[in-house]
Protein backbone atom coordinates (compact mmCIF):
# COMPACT_ATOMS: atom_id res chain seq x y z
CA UNK A 1 0.00 0.00 0.00
CA UNK A 2 2.73 2.42 1.04
CA UNK A 3 4.78 1.48 -2.03
CA UNK A 4 1.83 2.36 -4.28
CA UNK A 5 1.15 5.69 -2.56
CA UNK A 6 4.84 6.63 -2.74
CA UNK A 7 4.98 5.62 -6.41
CA UNK A 8 1.96 7.83 -7.16
CA UNK A 9 3.47 10.68 -5.12
CA UNK A 10 6.80 10.61 -7.02
CA UNK A 11 5.10 10.44 -10.44
CA UNK A 12 2.73 13.26 -9.44
CA UNK A 13 5.76 15.29 -8.30
CA UNK A 14 7.33 14.69 -11.71
CA UNK A 15 4.10 15.93 -13.34
CA UNK A 16 3.89 19.04 -11.14
CA UNK A 17 7.26 20.08 -12.52
CA UNK A 18 5.43 20.58 -15.83
CA UNK A 19 3.40 23.43 -14.34
CA UNK A 20 2.74 25.16 -17.65
CA UNK A 21 1.19 22.00 -19.06
CA UNK A 22 -1.16 21.66 -16.07
CA UNK A 23 -2.15 25.36 -16.29
CA UNK A 24 -2.89 24.97 -19.99
CA UNK A 25 -4.96 21.84 -19.31
CA UNK A 26 -7.03 23.73 -16.74
CA UNK A 27 -7.62 26.71 -19.04
CA UNK A 28 -8.81 24.13 -21.54
CA UNK A 29 -11.12 22.61 -18.93
CA UNK A 30 -12.66 25.95 -17.95
CA UNK A 31 -13.31 26.92 -21.58
CA UNK A 32 -14.88 23.54 -22.28
CA UNK A 33 -16.99 23.72 -19.13
CA UNK A 34 -18.31 27.20 -19.90
CA UNK A 35 -18.96 26.35 -23.53
CA UNK A 36 -20.90 23.19 -22.59
CA UNK A 37 -22.83 25.14 -19.99
CA UNK A 38 -23.86 27.67 -22.61
CA UNK A 39 -24.91 24.91 -25.04
CA UNK A 40 -26.93 23.02 -22.39
CA UNK A 41 -28.65 26.25 -21.37
CA UNK A 42 -29.60 26.90 -24.99
CA UNK A 43 -30.96 23.37 -25.48
CA UNK A 44 -32.93 23.49 -22.20
CA UNK A 45 -34.50 26.82 -23.24
CA UNK A 46 -35.34 25.31 -26.61
CA UNK A 47 -36.84 22.14 -25.12
CA UNK A 48 -38.23 23.08 -21.67
CA UNK A 49 -39.79 19.63 -21.11
CA UNK A 50 -36.26 18.21 -20.70
CA UNK A 51 -36.37 19.60 -17.14
CA UNK A 52 -38.82 16.84 -16.22
CA UNK A 53 -36.38 14.12 -17.31
CA UNK A 54 -33.25 15.69 -15.90
CA UNK A 55 -33.16 19.07 -14.12
CA UNK A 56 -30.74 21.56 -15.65
CA UNK A 57 -28.33 21.78 -12.64
CA UNK A 58 -28.06 17.96 -12.53
CA UNK A 59 -27.33 17.82 -16.26
CA UNK A 60 -24.54 20.36 -15.82
CA UNK A 61 -23.03 18.55 -12.82
CA UNK A 62 -23.31 15.22 -14.64
CA UNK A 63 -21.55 16.55 -17.73
CA UNK A 64 -18.82 18.27 -15.74
CA UNK A 65 -18.12 15.16 -13.61
CA UNK A 66 -17.59 13.19 -16.79
CA UNK A 67 -14.93 15.64 -17.84
CA UNK A 68 -13.36 15.80 -14.37
CA UNK A 69 -12.85 12.02 -14.51
CA UNK A 70 -11.51 12.50 -18.04
CA UNK A 71 -8.42 14.24 -16.55
CA UNK A 72 -7.54 11.26 -14.40
CA UNK A 73 -7.19 9.52 -17.76
CA UNK A 74 -7.09 5.91 -16.59
CA UNK A 75 -7.97 5.03 -20.19
CA UNK A 76 -4.34 5.94 -20.97
CA UNK A 77 -3.24 2.72 -19.26
CA UNK A 78 -3.95 0.98 -22.57
CA UNK A 79 -1.83 3.56 -24.41
CA UNK A 80 1.16 3.14 -22.12
CA UNK A 81 0.89 -0.66 -22.39
CA UNK A 82 0.87 -0.27 -26.17
CA UNK A 83 3.87 2.05 -26.19
CA UNK A 84 5.81 -0.16 -23.77
CA UNK A 85 5.21 -3.24 -25.92
CA UNK A 86 6.12 -1.38 -29.11
CA UNK A 87 9.29 0.22 -27.71
CA UNK A 88 10.39 -2.73 -25.58
CA UNK A 89 10.46 -0.48 -22.48
CA UNK A 90 8.21 -3.03 -20.83
CA UNK A 91 11.34 -4.95 -19.81
CA UNK A 92 12.41 -2.15 -17.46
CA UNK A 93 9.22 -2.57 -15.47
CA UNK A 94 9.49 -6.36 -15.35
CA UNK A 95 12.82 -5.94 -13.55
CA UNK A 96 11.22 -4.23 -10.58
CA UNK A 97 9.72 -5.98 -7.56
CA UNK A 98 6.21 -4.63 -8.23
CA UNK A 99 4.00 -6.14 -10.93
CA UNK A 100 4.01 -4.41 -14.31
CA UNK A 101 0.25 -3.80 -14.21
CA UNK A 102 0.34 -2.17 -10.79
CA UNK A 103 3.21 0.08 -11.83
CA UNK A 104 1.27 1.28 -14.87
CA UNK A 105 -1.79 1.99 -12.71
CA UNK A 106 0.35 3.95 -10.21
CA UNK A 107 2.04 5.88 -13.01
CA UNK A 108 -1.24 6.83 -14.65
CA UNK A 109 -2.82 7.88 -11.35
CA UNK A 110 0.32 9.89 -10.56
CA UNK A 111 0.20 11.61 -13.94
CA UNK A 112 -3.51 12.34 -13.79
CA UNK A 113 -3.85 13.23 -10.12
CA UNK A 114 -2.92 16.93 -10.25
CA UNK A 115 -5.01 17.76 -13.35
CA UNK A 116 -7.89 15.72 -11.85
CA UNK A 117 -7.83 17.52 -8.47
CA UNK A 118 -7.50 20.91 -10.20
CA UNK A 119 -10.38 20.14 -12.59
CA UNK A 120 -12.56 18.86 -9.73
CA UNK A 121 -11.97 22.02 -7.71
CA UNK A 122 -12.63 24.30 -10.68
CA UNK A 123 -15.77 22.41 -11.71
CA UNK A 124 -17.26 22.43 -8.23
CA UNK A 125 -16.63 26.18 -7.86
CA UNK A 126 -17.88 27.10 -11.36
CA UNK A 127 -20.94 24.83 -11.18
CA UNK A 128 -21.86 26.04 -7.69
CA UNK A 129 -21.54 29.69 -8.68
CA UNK A 130 -23.47 29.36 -11.93
CA UNK A 131 -26.13 26.65 -11.41
CA UNK A 132 -25.92 25.92 -7.67
CA UNK A 133 -26.00 22.42 -6.21
CA UNK A 134 -27.73 19.61 -8.10
CA UNK A 135 -31.10 18.38 -6.86
CA UNK A 136 -30.44 15.40 -4.60
CA UNK A 137 -32.49 12.95 -2.58
CA UNK A 138 -30.05 12.47 0.31
CA UNK A 139 -28.31 14.72 2.87
CA UNK A 140 -25.18 16.45 1.49
CA UNK A 141 -22.60 14.56 3.65
CA UNK A 142 -24.13 11.17 2.72
CA UNK A 143 -24.31 12.29 -0.91
CA UNK A 144 -20.60 13.23 -0.93
CA UNK A 145 -19.52 9.95 0.72
CA UNK A 146 -21.70 7.94 -1.68
CA UNK A 147 -20.28 9.81 -4.66
CA UNK A 148 -16.76 9.23 -3.41
CA UNK A 149 -17.40 5.49 -3.10
CA UNK A 150 -18.94 5.32 -6.58
CA UNK A 151 -16.04 7.35 -7.97
CA UNK A 152 -13.36 5.04 -6.48
CA UNK A 153 -15.10 1.84 -7.57
CA UNK A 154 -15.94 3.11 -11.05
CA UNK A 155 -12.30 4.14 -11.53
CA UNK A 156 -11.12 0.68 -10.45
CA UNK A 157 -13.47 -0.71 -13.10
CA UNK A 158 -12.17 1.78 -15.70
CA UNK A 159 -8.58 0.76 -14.91
CA UNK A 160 -9.44 -2.95 -15.23
CA UNK A 161 -11.24 -2.43 -18.56
CA UNK A 162 -8.28 -0.57 -20.05
CA UNK A 163 -5.77 -3.04 -18.57
CA UNK A 164 -7.66 -5.73 -20.50
CA UNK A 165 -7.49 -3.60 -23.66
CA UNK A 166 -3.76 -3.07 -23.08
CA UNK A 167 -3.09 -6.76 -22.46
CA UNK A 168 -4.67 -7.60 -25.83
CA UNK A 169 -1.60 -5.89 -27.31
CA UNK A 170 0.53 -8.89 -26.26
CA UNK A 171 -1.30 -10.87 -28.95
CA UNK A 172 -2.28 -8.17 -31.45
CA UNK A 173 0.95 -6.10 -31.23
CA UNK A 174 -1.34 -3.07 -31.50
CA UNK A 175 -4.36 -2.80 -29.24
CA UNK A 176 -5.42 0.59 -30.63
CA UNK A 177 -8.52 -0.67 -32.53
CA UNK A 178 -9.85 -2.33 -29.36
CA UNK A 179 -9.11 0.81 -27.36
CA UNK A 180 -10.96 2.89 -29.95
CA UNK A 181 -14.13 0.78 -29.73
CA UNK A 182 -14.09 0.51 -25.92
CA UNK A 183 -13.38 4.20 -25.32
CA UNK A 184 -16.19 5.20 -27.68
CA UNK A 185 -18.61 2.80 -25.94
CA UNK A 186 -17.65 4.38 -22.62
CA UNK A 187 -18.19 7.85 -24.05
CA UNK A 188 -21.64 6.94 -25.38
CA UNK A 189 -22.85 4.89 -22.41
CA UNK A 190 -21.11 7.12 -19.89
CA UNK A 191 -23.17 10.05 -21.11
CA UNK A 192 -20.42 12.17 -22.66
CA UNK A 193 -22.41 12.99 -25.78
CA UNK A 194 -25.97 12.93 -24.45
CA UNK A 195 -26.88 12.36 -20.76
CA UNK A 196 -28.20 8.82 -20.48
CA UNK A 197 -31.40 10.20 -18.91
CA UNK A 198 -32.38 11.18 -22.47
CA UNK A 199 -31.76 7.69 -23.88
CA UNK A 200 -34.71 5.40 -24.75
CA UNK A 201 -35.55 3.33 -21.67
CA UNK A 202 -33.99 0.05 -22.88
CA UNK A 203 -30.79 1.81 -23.94
CA UNK A 204 -30.67 3.66 -20.62
CA UNK A 205 -30.84 0.33 -18.78
CA UNK A 206 -28.13 -1.12 -21.01
CA UNK A 207 -25.94 1.94 -20.42
CA UNK A 208 -26.30 1.71 -16.65
CA UNK A 209 -25.78 -2.02 -16.38
CA UNK A 210 -23.06 -2.53 -18.98
CA UNK A 211 -19.43 -2.28 -17.80
CA UNK A 212 -18.97 0.74 -20.11
CA UNK A 213 -21.65 2.81 -18.44
CA UNK A 214 -20.77 1.47 -14.98
CA UNK A 215 -17.21 2.75 -15.39
CA UNK A 216 -18.63 6.27 -15.78
CA UNK A 217 -21.23 5.90 -13.04
CA UNK A 218 -20.14 9.20 -11.50
CA UNK A 219 -21.87 11.07 -14.33
CA UNK A 220 -25.29 9.52 -13.68
CA UNK A 221 -24.71 9.53 -9.93
CA UNK A 222 -25.47 13.24 -10.34
CA UNK A 223 -29.10 12.49 -11.23
CA UNK A 224 -31.83 13.38 -8.69
CA UNK A 225 -32.76 9.71 -8.15
CA UNK A 226 -29.23 8.70 -7.12
CA UNK A 227 -30.32 8.14 -3.53
CA UNK A 228 -32.86 5.48 -4.49
CA UNK A 229 -30.58 3.81 -7.04
CA UNK A 230 -27.33 3.98 -5.06
CA UNK A 231 -27.28 0.35 -3.94
CA UNK A 232 -28.13 -0.94 -7.41
CA UNK A 233 -25.40 1.19 -9.01
CA UNK A 234 -22.91 0.06 -6.36
CA UNK A 235 -23.67 -3.65 -6.78
CA UNK A 236 -23.52 -3.35 -10.56
CA UNK A 237 -20.03 -1.81 -10.42
CA UNK A 238 -18.81 -4.41 -7.92
CA UNK A 239 -20.12 -7.18 -10.17
CA UNK A 240 -18.19 -5.85 -13.19
CA UNK A 241 -15.08 -5.29 -11.08
CA UNK A 242 -15.12 -8.95 -10.07
CA UNK A 243 -15.60 -10.13 -13.66
CA UNK A 244 -12.86 -7.87 -15.02
CA UNK A 245 -10.48 -8.72 -12.15
CA UNK A 246 -10.77 -12.44 -12.91
CA UNK A 247 -10.25 -11.78 -16.62
CA UNK A 248 -7.20 -9.56 -15.95
CA UNK A 249 -5.65 -12.30 -13.81
CA UNK A 250 -6.18 -14.98 -16.44
CA UNK A 251 -5.08 -12.84 -19.38
CA UNK A 252 -2.02 -11.31 -17.64
CA UNK A 253 -0.62 -14.76 -16.76
CA UNK A 254 -0.83 -15.77 -20.42
CA UNK A 255 0.44 -12.38 -21.62
CA UNK A 256 3.69 -12.73 -19.62
CA UNK A 257 4.50 -15.86 -21.59
CA UNK A 258 3.68 -14.16 -24.90
CA UNK A 259 6.14 -11.35 -24.34
CA UNK A 260 8.74 -10.96 -27.11
CA UNK A 261 11.26 -8.13 -27.06
CA UNK A 262 13.98 -7.61 -29.60
CA UNK A 263 17.40 -6.07 -29.02
CA UNK B 1 25.26 -18.25 -8.70
CA UNK B 2 24.04 -18.29 -12.34
CA UNK B 3 23.32 -21.71 -13.84
CA UNK B 4 22.09 -22.15 -17.38
CA UNK B 5 21.30 -25.63 -18.74
CA UNK B 6 20.28 -26.36 -22.32
CA UNK B 7 18.56 -23.01 -22.65
CA UNK B 8 16.59 -22.51 -25.85
CA UNK B 9 14.33 -19.71 -27.01
CA UNK B 10 12.31 -19.96 -30.19
CA UNK B 11 10.23 -17.05 -31.43
CA UNK B 12 7.41 -17.62 -33.86
CA UNK B 13 7.11 -15.11 -36.65
CA UNK B 14 4.59 -15.46 -39.48
CA UNK B 15 4.38 -19.20 -38.94
CA UNK B 16 8.16 -19.66 -38.97
CA UNK B 17 10.28 -20.70 -36.00
CA UNK B 18 13.20 -18.38 -35.31
CA UNK B 19 15.78 -19.90 -32.95
CA UNK B 20 17.18 -16.98 -30.96
CA UNK B 21 19.00 -19.08 -28.35
CA UNK B 22 19.98 -22.64 -29.20
CA UNK B 23 20.61 -25.06 -26.36
CA UNK B 24 23.26 -23.12 -24.45
CA UNK B 25 24.72 -24.06 -21.07
CA UNK B 26 27.13 -22.23 -18.77
CA UNK B 27 27.60 -21.34 -15.14
CA UNK B 28 28.95 -18.23 -13.45
CA UNK B 29 30.22 -18.12 -9.90
CA UNK B 30 30.06 -15.31 -7.36
CA UNK B 31 32.32 -12.34 -8.05
CA UNK B 32 32.97 -13.26 -11.68
CA UNK B 33 32.66 -10.59 -14.36
CA UNK B 34 31.56 -12.22 -17.59
CA UNK B 35 31.17 -10.64 -20.99
CA UNK B 36 28.43 -12.24 -23.04
CA UNK B 37 29.05 -11.01 -26.54
CA UNK B 38 28.43 -11.71 -30.18
CA UNK B 39 27.33 -10.09 -33.41
CA UNK B 40 23.93 -8.43 -33.80
CA UNK B 41 21.12 -10.98 -33.59
CA UNK B 42 23.35 -13.59 -31.93
CA UNK B 43 20.95 -14.08 -29.01
CA UNK B 44 22.72 -12.00 -26.32
CA UNK B 45 19.82 -9.82 -25.29
CA UNK B 46 17.33 -12.69 -25.47
CA UNK B 47 19.56 -14.66 -23.08
CA UNK B 48 19.90 -11.75 -20.64
CA UNK B 49 16.11 -11.34 -20.71
CA UNK B 50 15.63 -15.00 -19.86
CA UNK B 51 18.20 -14.72 -17.07
CA UNK B 52 16.32 -11.79 -15.57
CA UNK B 53 12.91 -13.48 -15.89
CA UNK B 54 11.54 -11.09 -18.52
CA UNK B 55 11.23 -13.80 -21.17
CA UNK B 56 10.19 -17.41 -20.69
CA UNK B 57 12.53 -20.02 -22.22
CA UNK B 58 11.10 -22.41 -24.79
CA UNK B 59 13.09 -25.16 -23.09
CA UNK B 60 15.99 -25.55 -20.70
CA UNK B 61 16.63 -24.20 -17.24
CA UNK B 62 17.84 -20.97 -15.71
CA UNK B 63 18.79 -20.68 -12.07
CA UNK B 64 19.74 -17.38 -10.46
CA UNK B 65 20.93 -17.76 -6.86
CA UNK B 66 19.21 -21.15 -6.84
CA UNK B 67 15.87 -19.77 -8.03
CA UNK B 68 14.07 -19.82 -11.35
CA UNK B 69 13.64 -16.17 -12.39
CA UNK B 70 10.40 -17.00 -14.19
CA UNK B 71 8.79 -18.76 -11.22
CA UNK B 72 10.24 -16.52 -8.49
CA UNK B 73 10.36 -13.19 -10.26
CA UNK B 74 10.06 -10.98 -7.16
CA UNK B 75 12.63 -12.93 -5.16
CA UNK B 76 15.10 -12.87 -8.05
CA UNK B 77 14.72 -9.20 -8.99
CA UNK B 78 15.27 -8.31 -5.33
CA UNK B 79 18.74 -9.89 -5.61
CA UNK B 80 19.75 -8.58 -9.01
CA UNK B 81 20.25 -5.17 -10.57
CA UNK B 82 20.05 -4.41 -14.26
CA UNK B 83 21.09 -1.56 -16.49
CA UNK B 84 19.89 -1.58 -20.08
CA UNK B 85 21.82 1.09 -21.95
CA UNK B 86 19.02 1.80 -24.39
CA UNK B 87 16.30 2.15 -21.78
CA UNK B 88 15.83 4.52 -18.88
CA UNK B 89 14.42 4.18 -15.39
CA UNK B 90 14.67 7.87 -14.58
CA UNK B 91 11.97 10.49 -14.08
CA UNK B 92 13.03 13.39 -16.32
CA UNK B 93 11.72 16.33 -14.30
CA UNK B 94 13.07 15.28 -10.91
CA UNK B 95 16.56 15.10 -9.42
CA UNK B 96 18.31 11.73 -9.10
CA UNK B 97 17.44 11.42 -5.42
CA UNK B 98 13.70 11.11 -6.11
CA UNK B 99 14.10 8.20 -8.52
CA UNK B 100 16.58 6.56 -6.15
CA UNK B 101 14.13 6.95 -3.24
CA UNK B 102 11.35 5.43 -5.34
CA UNK B 103 13.52 2.44 -6.14
CA UNK B 104 14.50 2.11 -2.47
CA UNK B 105 10.83 2.05 -1.48
CA UNK B 106 9.99 -0.46 -4.24
CA UNK B 107 12.70 -2.79 -2.93
CA UNK B 108 11.30 -2.47 0.58
CA UNK B 109 14.22 -0.60 2.17
CA UNK B 110 13.61 1.41 5.34
CA UNK B 111 13.79 5.21 5.31
CA UNK B 112 17.22 5.14 6.97
CA UNK B 113 18.54 2.44 4.64
CA UNK B 114 17.41 4.48 1.64
CA UNK B 115 19.08 7.63 2.97
CA UNK B 116 22.37 5.83 3.72
CA UNK B 117 22.38 3.94 0.46
CA UNK B 118 21.69 7.08 -1.62
CA UNK B 119 24.50 8.91 0.16
CA UNK B 120 26.90 6.02 -0.44
CA UNK B 121 25.98 5.65 -4.12
CA UNK B 122 26.09 9.39 -4.77
CA UNK B 123 29.62 9.51 -3.40
CA UNK B 124 30.80 6.27 -5.02
CA UNK B 125 29.36 7.05 -8.45
CA UNK B 126 30.22 10.77 -8.38
CA UNK B 127 26.62 11.96 -8.45
CA UNK B 128 26.94 14.44 -5.56
CA UNK B 129 27.90 17.41 -7.78
CA UNK B 130 24.68 17.19 -9.83
CA UNK B 131 22.35 15.55 -7.31
CA UNK B 132 19.90 18.49 -7.25
CA UNK B 133 19.59 18.91 -11.01
CA UNK B 134 16.57 17.47 -12.85
CA UNK B 135 17.54 14.39 -14.86
CA UNK B 136 16.61 16.05 -18.17
CA UNK B 137 19.44 18.58 -17.70
CA UNK B 138 22.14 15.92 -17.21
CA UNK B 139 24.59 14.61 -19.80
CA UNK B 140 24.32 11.00 -21.02
CA UNK B 141 27.29 9.99 -18.87
CA UNK B 142 25.76 11.54 -15.75
CA UNK B 143 22.43 9.86 -16.48
CA UNK B 144 24.13 6.49 -16.85
CA UNK B 145 25.70 6.92 -13.41
CA UNK B 146 22.23 7.55 -11.97
CA UNK B 147 20.89 4.49 -13.85
CA UNK B 148 23.62 2.38 -12.23
CA UNK B 149 22.80 3.87 -8.83
CA UNK B 150 19.14 2.80 -9.35
CA UNK B 151 20.28 -0.72 -10.20
CA UNK B 152 22.46 -0.85 -7.07
CA UNK B 153 20.13 0.80 -4.55
CA UNK B 154 19.18 -2.56 -3.00
CA UNK B 155 22.77 -3.84 -2.96
CA UNK B 156 22.22 -6.67 -5.45
CA UNK B 157 24.45 -9.73 -5.69
CA UNK B 158 24.36 -9.78 -9.49
CA UNK B 159 24.47 -6.86 -11.90
CA UNK B 160 23.24 -7.37 -15.47
CA UNK B 161 24.50 -4.79 -17.91
CA UNK B 162 23.16 -4.65 -21.45
CA UNK B 163 25.27 -2.24 -23.50
CA UNK B 164 25.75 0.20 -20.63
CA UNK B 165 28.22 2.45 -22.46
CA UNK B 166 26.13 2.95 -25.60
CA UNK B 167 26.25 6.59 -26.70
CA UNK B 168 28.79 7.66 -24.09
CA UNK B 169 31.92 9.65 -24.95
CA UNK B 170 35.36 8.16 -24.22
CA UNK B 171 35.78 9.97 -20.90
CA UNK B 172 32.33 8.90 -19.69
CA UNK B 173 33.06 5.34 -20.82
CA UNK B 174 36.33 5.33 -18.91
CA UNK B 175 34.60 6.63 -15.77
CA UNK B 176 31.89 4.00 -16.10
CA UNK B 177 34.40 1.16 -16.47
CA UNK B 178 36.43 2.34 -13.46
CA UNK B 179 33.29 2.65 -11.37
CA UNK B 180 32.05 -0.83 -12.26
CA UNK B 181 35.46 -2.40 -11.63
CA UNK B 182 35.66 -0.66 -8.25
CA UNK B 183 32.15 -1.69 -7.25
CA UNK B 184 32.84 -5.26 -8.22
CA UNK B 185 36.02 -5.48 -6.17
CA UNK B 186 34.45 -3.81 -3.12
CA UNK B 187 31.22 -5.84 -3.06
CA UNK B 188 32.38 -9.05 -4.76
CA UNK B 189 29.51 -8.49 -7.14
CA UNK B 190 28.88 -10.76 -10.11
CA UNK B 191 28.72 -8.84 -13.38
CA UNK B 192 27.08 -10.14 -16.53
CA UNK B 193 27.81 -7.77 -19.38
CA UNK B 194 26.67 -7.64 -22.97
CA UNK B 195 28.36 -4.99 -25.05
CA UNK B 196 29.65 -4.28 -28.51
CA UNK B 197 32.34 -2.11 -26.95
CA UNK B 198 35.56 -4.06 -26.67
CA UNK B 199 36.92 -1.54 -24.19
CA UNK B 200 34.15 -2.45 -21.74
CA UNK B 201 35.02 -6.13 -22.03
CA UNK B 202 38.76 -5.63 -21.58
CA UNK B 203 38.35 -3.28 -18.65
CA UNK B 204 35.59 -5.05 -16.73
CA UNK B 205 35.45 -8.76 -17.58
CA UNK B 206 37.84 -11.57 -16.83
CA UNK B 207 35.84 -14.14 -18.79
CA UNK B 208 34.21 -13.90 -22.20
CA UNK B 209 31.44 -16.01 -23.68
CA UNK B 210 30.90 -15.47 -27.38
CA UNK B 211 27.60 -16.47 -28.96
CA UNK B 212 26.63 -16.64 -32.59
CA UNK B 213 23.37 -17.85 -34.13
CA UNK B 214 22.19 -18.61 -30.60
CA UNK B 215 25.05 -21.00 -29.79
CA UNK B 216 28.11 -20.55 -27.58
CA UNK B 217 31.19 -20.57 -29.80
CA UNK B 218 33.82 -19.47 -27.26
CA UNK B 219 33.95 -19.52 -23.45
CA UNK B 220 37.41 -18.48 -22.28
CA UNK B 221 39.18 -16.08 -19.96
CA UNK B 222 39.29 -12.70 -21.73
CA UNK B 223 43.09 -12.70 -21.72
CA UNK B 224 43.11 -16.08 -23.51
CA UNK B 225 41.13 -14.79 -26.49
CA UNK B 226 44.34 -13.52 -28.10
CA UNK B 227 45.90 -16.97 -27.97
CA UNK B 228 42.74 -18.54 -29.31
CA UNK B 229 42.93 -16.64 -32.54
CA UNK B 230 46.70 -16.59 -32.83
CA UNK B 231 47.44 -20.24 -32.04
CA UNK B 232 44.47 -22.61 -31.93
CA UNK B 233 42.69 -21.21 -34.95
CA UNK B 234 45.99 -20.65 -36.76
CA UNK B 235 44.82 -17.28 -37.94
CA UNK B 236 47.00 -14.26 -38.46
CA UNK B 237 46.05 -11.38 -36.26
CA UNK B 238 45.60 -8.08 -38.03
CA UNK B 239 46.65 -6.10 -35.01
CA UNK B 240 47.18 -6.43 -31.32
CA UNK B 241 43.77 -5.17 -30.15
CA UNK B 242 40.99 -7.32 -28.69
CA UNK B 243 38.63 -5.80 -31.23
CA UNK B 244 40.67 -7.34 -34.06
CA UNK B 245 40.63 -10.67 -32.24
CA UNK B 246 36.85 -10.57 -31.83
CA UNK B 247 36.30 -9.66 -35.47
CA UNK B 248 38.34 -12.71 -36.43
CA UNK B 249 36.38 -14.94 -34.06
CA UNK B 250 33.04 -13.59 -35.32
CA UNK B 251 34.11 -14.15 -38.92
CA UNK B 252 35.31 -17.65 -38.08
Amino acid sequence: MFKGIYYIYIVAKNTVEQRKKVVFQMINHIIFLLFSLYLYKYVYELLPNMQAKLPFPNAIWSMSMYFVVFWLALRNIEKIFREDIRSGNIEMYFLRPISYIWQKVFIQIGQGLIPFISALFLSVVINYLIVGLPIMSMPIPVWIISLFLIFILSQILTALIFILCGLSGFWLQNSEPIYFVVSKLIMIFGGAWVPIAFFPKFLQLFAEFSPFGASMALSYAMYPNFGERFLLILLNIIFWILICFILVNIVSRRANKKLAING
Amino acid sequence: MIEVKNLTKIFKHKGKNIIAVDNISFSISQGEAVAFIGPNGAGKSTTIKMLTGILFPTSGEVSILGLSPQDNRKAVVSQVGAVFGQRSNLLPNLPAEDTLSLFGVMYGLSKKEIKDRIMYLEETLGITSFRDQPIRTLSLGQRMRVEIACALIHNPKILFLDEPSIGLDIVAKQNLRETLTRLRSVHNMTIFLTSHDVGDIEAICDRTIIVNHGKIVVDEPTSELYKLVDQEKKMVMVGPSLEDVLVKIYQE
